[in-house]
């Protein structure tokens, strides 16, 4: 050992996470794989890739997008496919050199405070940990590795940037370091944190530049905020308030109180990372609604580790990095500031994986000359190691995924919904509708899980199981144009034709900007039947929200001499009221005569005052 | 603890400059009004040429429908942005983009001021803080919120100034001070003045080689910018020159009556309308005197250490005071500077007794009275923005209809006719046509509008409001539809 040198040591490590994660070339496309991957045109040529280059990184599909924006990730795949015709063995060995190099990259950046045999240690922890898996043996999970790959280079080229010998080197270093930052931000959002990893590399490992990393840094802090906004363009539009299944319809003190367990899992996952599972929604991570002595815990172990990475910021800075650059890379997920997307990811710990590596290269250093520190450290990677070599082939395909998840974590909700997805594809409805009221008797604050189960159940002529599902569901999201559409669809396929008129007719009231509410509830007064008028003011209501603003005159037209004509006005003041934004500003006329038939019909109707300008606003739903 | 105050001291004096650029750069980027491109008429200009140099379409305003050549706003900063379209070239989304660019501008300008204001040697804070609060001041965030070339042109602007007032300015210097200037004057066309302003203030510091060296590299610059100007002028339509003419067009249709009212230094009514807003009447001319005390003792004391950009605020201000239009955008551009030259001058007249400590009183209680209430007001509540917001409103109505119920091929007459262009994809021709007289406008006849709308082959008339400006409404115009008190959308049909 005392003839290994740094570039050796780095070596090693690769070389051993390519070892470990050869079996991942056996895998194919899995889960996400075929959307982000194998079904995307950007993804399959870099002309395609550099043409949507401003595009969010879901593709559409119908007009629709899951949002965020990684254009150097499609742009990775474009390349993979390029080269490889879209075989998947390539696109796996290209994440499992990406994951080579990050290791090797891990063991160079932490040598700065180690030895080679300790910083070689903390390198084959971070090599073969099982945490891993999930980013490298699927392969949208290149998203992580690459943006980890180059905060490594930004913190690499930074380092050379503040101890080059001359200006020029400097900034060259510097120049590099740019260059790494913007490509970590424009691979995963996670990128957003290489300022502050920068901040912390400079804090632990003093340079005799100082008074050019403060200006470099707010630099590299302005690009950040710059890219903020650009990701915000291009995907802001698409994301929704992305939040957690188990975090939706909770108050910030509930989220808090479901989140803060969360952490003792992380924890265990960075520690003793034997049980996995490639979903943590309910049951497996229940939601919870009081604090409690799992939250206690939580919050105590967080900042233990928090106090612990900070404690050790001169003693032992090694142990900081790693703690404190994964505190702050799993810091946007945490779900503790904003709500993010997800409760628990596996692959969101990837470079928080630096933690337990810098501590165990720390303790070899520490340790060094007790006789049993090799052998406890053999002991640890191997059963990491095997781990890791058994896990791997979870991700072959997404069948394999979904089976064998549904065997290993049962209790969670969100695979029976992908088992049911996967029976619809094989045409095996039946079964598939028992997966998703699974799913739904599992967690039962999902409303999502009727939009496929209620539409399901009415083509099997199921329509009572059809308007329970939606009964069930409607109160959780009872705002949602979609959930009011499907207790429509419902009562109207049970015959119960008033209550989907009525639903149909809250819906537009509850979502008055919606245009799927107004359809919803257009289509249902068509097939109804009702009197014209009330007809021709749904139709009004439709070209308003779209901005046909003539067609929606004239059907307001239209709708003012059906009303002049009609024996019986029923309901008339709601239609007027809905719709008085619309009537006020461009058939005035038909206000007045509403509320003539109205009187005439024995009830003067309420109508408030509006802004005619203000529907301007509404029209970009 | 005495040692690390020092030390945070010594970090603050030094580090400044860097950390008020970021913190211009994050203010000015949180300053974007959330209105359209185009509510200010020049910056929806600047985006469609923007857009017509990103499609190699040349330097033509295309959302008219015979595209003309484009002569009145210099080419540099749509030449920038053209390079930001043909990076991403998806209207309106690509905007962040330029609106990243212009906070940026705005952010490299108030570094470069601040590395002029440490060369000056102003005491204290004094610098820091004035420059802050030149900064924030809401005027400046509301030329920052939309697209125009002002950031840029402060940026080029101060390099420029900063690069003369060296104390040894050697020929390369006199070189990049050449370049910068004339940029500026490619970004603004009173960018002449940093040209002029730098040349006189090289003379008067006896460095008269330098002077000649910049003057010459300046005319350089922007010699094919005139060359093209002279060669395009004739394309332009007499009736749209009062919009897209060259400057000197409307200089002659102004006439010298709409040149001398300079003489009445109405140029600063703006400032002092901005000190104390809602003065009256008589403390108008007071107000200007205290502020012309100030601000004009703050250029004496610095006169010898920043003699370029003393010249070239001068030579600015004479500029805007002539030039027969409404001085007011072009003066909000410079108030961080007369904010640092403020400050200077209130330093330095207070240090020299009663008298200089009343004047400097006086303004105080003024600004306080009347400015910092409108600023933090505008601050609190985006005020800076709302006029934008609100222009942008009905286009909020017109532009979705214009799309839904225009055919592609059709001509639109409207206010801020770049916006519809930029919007809907039709070309677009003002509903409003005029001429300078003095310095005010005069329409054209209704006769000569509707003749230039068959000219033009317009075929739809959109109006803001009802009040809007436009021809009386008449013969061959069938309403589509109309929003009472709002917007409304016509088609015209040409009586001929």
């Amino acid at each position: 050992m005392s003839r290994l040198t740094l570039g050796r040591a780095a070596a090693v490590a690769a070389l051993v996470a390519c070892i470990v994660y050869s079996n991942a070339l056996l895998n194919g496309w899995a889960m996400d794989d075929s959307g982000v991957v194998r079904e995307n045109p950007a993804a399959h040529s870099v002309a395609a890739a550099w043409e949507g280059r401003f595009s969010p990184y879901w593709p559409m599909v119908e007009g629709v997008s899951a949002g965020l924006w990684r254009p150097a990730i499609t742009m990775s795949y474009a390349v993979d496919w390029t080269l490889s015709g879209g075989r998947e063995w390539w696109f796996h060995a290209h994440n499992v050199l990406l994951h080579a190099l990050v290791t090797a990259l891990v063991v160079l950046v932490i040598a700065a405070w180690l030895p080679p045999p300790a910083a070689l240690a903390a390198g084959l922890v971070f090599a073969v940990h099982p945490v891993h898996v999930e980013a490298v043996s699927n392969v949208v999970g290149r998203a992580e590795i690459q943006a980890a790959l180059f905060i490594l280079l930004a913190v690499v080229a930074f380092r050379r940037a503040r101890f080059a010998g001359s200006v020029a080197g400097s900034r060259a270093w510097f120049a590099g370091t740019v260059a790494a930052t913007l490509l970590a931000l424009l691979s995963k959002e996670h990128g957003a944190v290489t300022v502050t990893v920068l901040a912390l590399d400079a804090l632990l490992l003093k340079g005799p530049q100082g008074r050019l990393v403060v200006r470099r840094l707010l630099l590299i802090a302005a690009i950040t905020v710059a890219w903020v906004l650009v990701w915000q363009a291009v995907a802001g539009g698409w994301v929704r308030p992305s939040t957690a299944t188990s975090l939706r319809y909770l108050s910030p003190g509930q989220r808090i109180a479901t989140v803060l367990p969360v952490y003792l899992e992380v924890v265990r996952l960075l520690t003793w990372p034997m049980v996995l599972s490639h979903d943590y929604n309910p049951q497996l991570i229940p939601q919870r609604t009081e604090f409690t002595a799992f939250a206690l815990m939580g919050f105590l172990t967080a900042g233990a580790v928090v106090a612990l990475g900070l404690a050790c910021l001169k003693k032992a800075p090694v142990v900081s990095f790693g703690i404190l650059v994964a505190v702050l890379s799993y810091a946007p997920s945490s779900n503790l500031i904003f709500p993010a997307g997800t409760i628990l990811g596996e692959r969101l710990l990837y470079l928080a994986v630096l933690a337990p590596a810098c501590v165990a290269g720390w303790l070899m250093m520490r340790f060094r000359g007790w006789q049993w520190a090799l052998p406890a450290l053999s002991i640890v990677l191997l059963a990491y190691g095997a781990r890791t070599v058994t896990r791997t082939p979870f991700w072959k395909d997404s069948l394999t995924v979904v089976i064998d998840g549904l065997v290993q974590h049962p209790e969670v909700f969100r695979v029976h919904m992908e088992l049911g997805h996967m029976l619809m594809q094989a045409g095996d409805s039946a079964r598939a509708l028992s997966e998703y009221l699974v799913a739904g008797e599992i967690f039962g604050r999902d409303p999502f899980v009727a939009m496929w189960s209620v539409p399901l159940a009415l083509e099997l002529e199921r329509p009572r199981v059809a308007l329970r599902e939606a009964q069930r569901v409607w109160p959780l999201a009872p705002h949602h144009p979609a959930v009011n559409g499907v207790l429509a669809g419902a009562y109207r396929a049970n015959g119960q034709w008033d209550s989907a008129l009525a639903v149909a007719r809250e819906g537009v009231q509850r979502a008055p900007q919606s245009r799927t509410a107004a359809l919803v509830y257009q289509e249902l007064l068509r097939a109804r039947d009702e009197p014209p008028w009330r007809i021709a003011l749904a139709e009004a209501r439709l070209h308003w929200r779209r901005g046909h603003f003539t067609s929606a005159t004239g059907a307001l037209a239209a709708a003012d001499t059906l009303i002049g004509d009609a024996a019986s006005l029923d309901g008339v003041c709601w239609e007027i009221a809905d719709l008085r934004l619309a009537i006020r500003a461009l058939v005035p006329e038909l206000e007045q005569a509403a509320q003539e038939a109205a009187r005439r019909e024995g009830q003067p109707c309420q109508i408030g005052d509006a802004d005619p300008l203000r529907p301007a606003g509404g029209l970009a739903n | 603890m005495r040692a690390r105050w020092v030390a945070w001291g010594d970090w603050a004096t030094r580090e400044w400059p860097h950390v008020l650029a970021l913190f211009v750069f994050v203010l000015a980027l949180w300053a974007q009004a959330e209105a359209m491109v185009g509510v200010f008429y020049d910056d929806g200009i600047y985006v469609v040429l923007a857009k017509a140099l990103a499609g190699s379409e040349g330097y033509r305003n295309i959302h008219l429908p015979d595209a003309p050549a484009a002569v009145h706003y210099p080419i540099l900063y749509p030449f920038a942005l053209s390079l930001l379209w043909r990076l991403w070239p998806a209207f309106p989304a690509n905007v962040v983009l330029f609106e990243i660019f212009d906070s940026a501008a705005l952010a490299v300008s108030a570094w470069l001021m601040a590395l002029h204001a440490r060369r000056a040697n102003l005491p204290g804070i004094a610098a820091p803080v004035a420059l802050f609060l030149g900064f924030t001041a809401f005027p400046v965030l509301a030329v920052v919120g939309v697209r125009l070339s002002e950031p840029l042109f402060l940026a080029l602007f101060a390099a420029a100034v900063l690069m003369a007032d060296r104390d040894i300015v050697t020929d390369r210097g006199a070189v990049a001070a050449g370049v910068l200037a004339g940029l500026a004057t490619l970004t603004r066309s009173v960018g002449v003045t940093v040209i002029a302003g730098v040349a006189i203030g090289l003379w008067l510091k006896g460095r008269r080689r330098a002077a000649i060296i910049h003057s010459a590299v300046a005319a350089v610059i922007i010699a094919p910018w005139f060359v093209w100007v002279a060669g395009a002028k004739g394309g332009i339509d007499p009736r749209l020159s009062a919009s897209y003419g060259t400057y000197f067009d409307e200089v002659g249709q102004a006439g010298v009556s709409g040149v001398l009212p300079g003489f009445d230094l109405s140029v600063v009514g703006p400032l002092a309308r901005l000190t104390l807003p809602g003065a009256p009447g008589w403390l108008w001319y007071p107000l200007v005197a205290l502020l012309a005390v100030v601000i004009g003792w703050g250029g004496l004391v610095l006169a010898r250490r920043v003699t370029c950009l003393l010249a070239s605020i001068v030579a600015y201000l004479l500029m805007i005071a002539f030039w027969p239009f409404p001085p007011d955008r072009f003066l909000w551009i410079l108030v961080p500077w007369l904010a640092l030259l403020g400050a200077a001058g209130g330093i330095a007249l207070w240090r020299r007794g009663v008298p200089g400590r009343v004047a400097v009183a006086a303004l105080l209680v003024a600004l306080a009275l009347g400015y910092v209430p409108r600023e933090l007001t505008s601050l609190k509540n985006r005020g800076f923005a709302r006029t934008a917001e609100r222009i942008s409103m009905p286009f909020g109505v017109l532009v979705p209809a214009i799309s839904a119920e225009t055919p592609e091929a059709a001509v639109v007459a409207s206010a801020d006719e770049p916006l519809i262009y930029l919007y809907t994809g039709r070309r677009a021709v003002p509903n409003h046509i005029f001429r300078w007289k003095e310095r005010d406008t005069e329409a054209f006849s209704p006769d000569t509008t509707y003749q230039f709308f068959c000219d033009y082959g317009v075929s739809y008339l959109a109006l803001t409001s009802p009040s809007a400006n436009a021809a009386p409404l008449s013969a061959g115009l069938e309403p589509m539809f109309r929003v009472s008190g709002g917007p409304a959308l016509f088609r015209y049909l040409c009586p001929a």
